[in-house]
């Protein structure tokens, strides 16, 4: 599956934006640009797509919950209102040559927590092939996506894409829950979007292959590069030599021998840095099995010192393009930029700015020949403002 | 008194091991760098000898004013290549008085071929040199003369540096403290044929036969407790511990 196009209209500050993802998306900008924005469309987009949109939906997904009067966009250069919030995807599919599409319009809430259907299509190879709308004489329940419940035959392909957006998720770890001490709000398997239930999922992914123990499809080794000061990793239940017994604790935790320590000594999760666990968390999102094949992580490089970012971000890379998944990152450590090998296809990088309206305006960043014979990094270039994506009056 | 050093190598791995080496050596307390390789978008250094070379030639009118510029200022740049570069690279004797080459010319006059890491006709049957150069010994001292002076040449003779030619690479001097063999210097690419030939080299694992850091850092706490067996078995591991006294125990901070 490849996802061709994304539109977004009407919804917060994307006023009538769209671009073009390719398996790894970057997004850069100022503050209040836009970028956790774009993710939440994602979100919506997924719900509306897969089940329906309400507060549960959308919390599910990571997407903060706002009034339902800030959702739609409220430019003061909108004369006029529009009445229903616009999301679209393009997307092929390995198995057929066509090409498909799926929008949907959303009325916000008014008197419920449910988000109304006012239309929802899909199209292949630009012919509107399905559609459900307020105005047909087939008025079904307006508060419920069809595009996955309905039995009509052409919709079968198309739905493939339905599957993988339906565990669609932003997620934003925090160090309490990552260390096991605070619940996670949002608890979902294999991992909770704020971190929780990461030492049983990092358990499911740690095995020995012809005896070389591997975290995913990567060697220990390869992991402890990241970590520079561990020794080994392990999964363990807590024991009291391992962890103060007045520490809230989860049924397993992780386990951090320190190559600089004697054998014996373990740090748990508690007492590890908060980086390593953040590692942890980033490579079981991108190799456990059951993570969902779209998601979005706010702040990718949260808690990273940025030469370990930019290791990070080309391991992660790899990952995600080996799985023909799809993520959408956000970040501001320009570390993260010299991680994207942006000669590949499928890794992109973009830039969140404003227009004089204040509308985003979502912008591909791509390396010319002249940008290479400069001989500049991509960090550099960020930092310089040439990429755009940076604060204007800062 | 501390000292700070800048550290000018192939790989990671190798500034791992030069880090402990030095250590080992001069046994004061020190501050490192690593310099080079450092990353860049287009590759302009990137690693490798070809990043070292690049490194050296970029800072060769203004050594000094560099090191006085990072924080904090460092007394003395440590700059590695390994041996076997000598013995596989027609670049490096692009410049040696044995080879004579119509687009070498090219390069005295101010033409395209600012170095020869850029000329087209190297990979080419055109190019003039011939490997073993005959203006160099084929072995561990040949190649340490050759690439001590080519660094020489490429830094304009600035200084302060210490230079290190490990033969036939840093990973001799793994093998050296490991395995103690008399030979070790003459054999080629130890890593491929000694160290990662097992799933394990000495009880430390190989992963996928990769060169990882976390490997090395394992090794270099044994080739440091074994390090006068090496500079017993590899002169190279002699001449760069010679190199580090003068550079560091000999010589005021002032003068260094």
């Amino acid at each position: 599956m490849k996802i061709n196009r994304m539109s977004f209209g009407n919804f917060k500050s994307l006023c009538d934006v769209s671009f073009e993802p390719g398996n790894v998306n970057v997004f850069i900008g100022a503050n209040g640009s836009g970028k956790s924005t774009i993710l939440e469309a994602v979100g919506l987009l997924s719900a509306a797509m897969t089940d329906r949109v309400d507060a549960n939906s959308l919390q599910r997904k990571g997407i903060r919950l706002s009034p339902s009067a800030l959702y739609k966009s409220r430019f003061k250069n909108l004369t006029r209102m529009k009445p229903t919030i616009d999301l679209s995807v393009e997307w092929d599919d390995p198995g057929s040559k066509d090409k498909f599409r799926y929008d949907v319009h959303l009325t916000t809430p008014t008197d419920t927590d449910y988000w109304k259907y006012h239309s929802e299509a899909f199209f292949r190879n630009g012919q509107k092939s399905w559609g459900r709308s307020n105005a047909s004489q087939d008025l079904r329940n307006s508060y419920i996506g069809f595009f996955l419940l309905d039995e009509e035959p052409s919709l079968v392909d198309g739905r493939i894409i339905a599957h993988s957006f339906s565990n669609y998720a932003i997620f934003q770890p925090n160090t309490l829950t990552l260390r096991g001490t605070a619940p996670d709000p949002t608890q979902m398997s294999p991992i909770g979007l704020h971190g929780g239930r990461l030492a049983e999922a990092l358990q499911e992914i740690i095995k020995v292959e012809d005896g070389d123990p591997k975290i995913g499809s990567l060697y220990l080794e390869d992991v402890l590069e990241l970590i520079d000061w561990a020794s080994d990793i392990a999964v363990d239940v807590p024991k009291k030599n391992s962890l103060n017994s007045n520490i809230p604790t989860t049924r397993q935790i992780i386990e951090f021998s320190d190559r600089f320590m004697k054998n014996a000594v373990k740090f748990t999760g508690y007492d590890a840095s908060e980086g390593a666990l953040y590692v942890l968390f980033i490579l079981c999102l991108a190799m456990h099995p059951q993570s969902p094949s779209i998601f979005s992580i706010d702040s990718f490089d949260h808690a990273l010192n940025p030469r370990l970012a930019k290791k990070l971000t080309q391991m992660f890379c790899g990952e995600i393009i080996n799985r023909d998944k799809n993520v959408f990152l956000t970040t501001h450590n320009p570390l993260v930029l010299d991680g994207l090998d942006l000669q590949n296809d499928g890794i992109r990088l973009f830039a969140v700015d404003r227009d004089k309206y204040g509308h985003v305006q979502i912008n591909r960043i791509q390396i010319t020949k002249e940008l290479i014979q400069e001989g500049q990094s991509l960090s550099r270039l960020w930092i310089n403002g040439r990429i755009g994506g940076v604060p204007e009056l800062i | 008194m501390k000292r700070n050093i800048g550290i000018v190598c192939e790989g990671p791995t190798d500034y791992i091991l030069l880090k402990g080496i030095i250590d080992t050596i001069t046994q004061t307390e020190k501050f490192y760098l690593q310099l080079q390789p450092e990353d860049d978008l287009s590759g302009a250094y990137g690693n490798g000898w070809k990043g070292v070379w690049k490194w050296c030639v970029d800072h060769s009118g203004h050594l000094t004013t560099y090191m006085n510029a990072v924080a904090p200022a460092l007394d003395l740049i440590v700059i590695q290549l390994d041996g076997d570069v000598s013995r596989k690279e027609k670049e490096v004797h692009c410049q040696c008085g044995a080879v004579t080459c119509i687009h070498k010319a090219d390069t005295d006059i101010g033409q395209d071929l600012l170095s020869p890491l850029n000329c087209p006709f190297l990979k080419t049957h055109d190019c003039p040199i011939i490997l073993p150069c005959p203006l160099h010994d084929e072995q561990a001292a040949g190649f340490i003369d050759h690439l001590t002076d080519s660094i020489k040449l490429w830094l304009n003779n600035c200084s302060p540096v210490c230079i290190a030619i490990p033969c036939d690479s840093t990973d001799t001097w793994v093998a050296a403290a490991y395995d103690r063999s008399a030979d070790v210097e003459t054999i080629e690419d130890p890593w491929n044929t000694i160290i990662s030939r097992g799933k394990t080299y000495h009880g430390i694992r190989i992963p996928g036969h990769k060169k990882r850091s976390a490997v090395y850092q394992q090794f270099v706490s044994h080739v440091c407790e074994n390090w006068d067996f090496v500079t017993q078995l590899c002169i190279s591991a002699k001449i760069f511990e010679e190199r580090m006294e003068e550079s560091i125990l000999h010589k005021s901070p002032e003068k260094v």
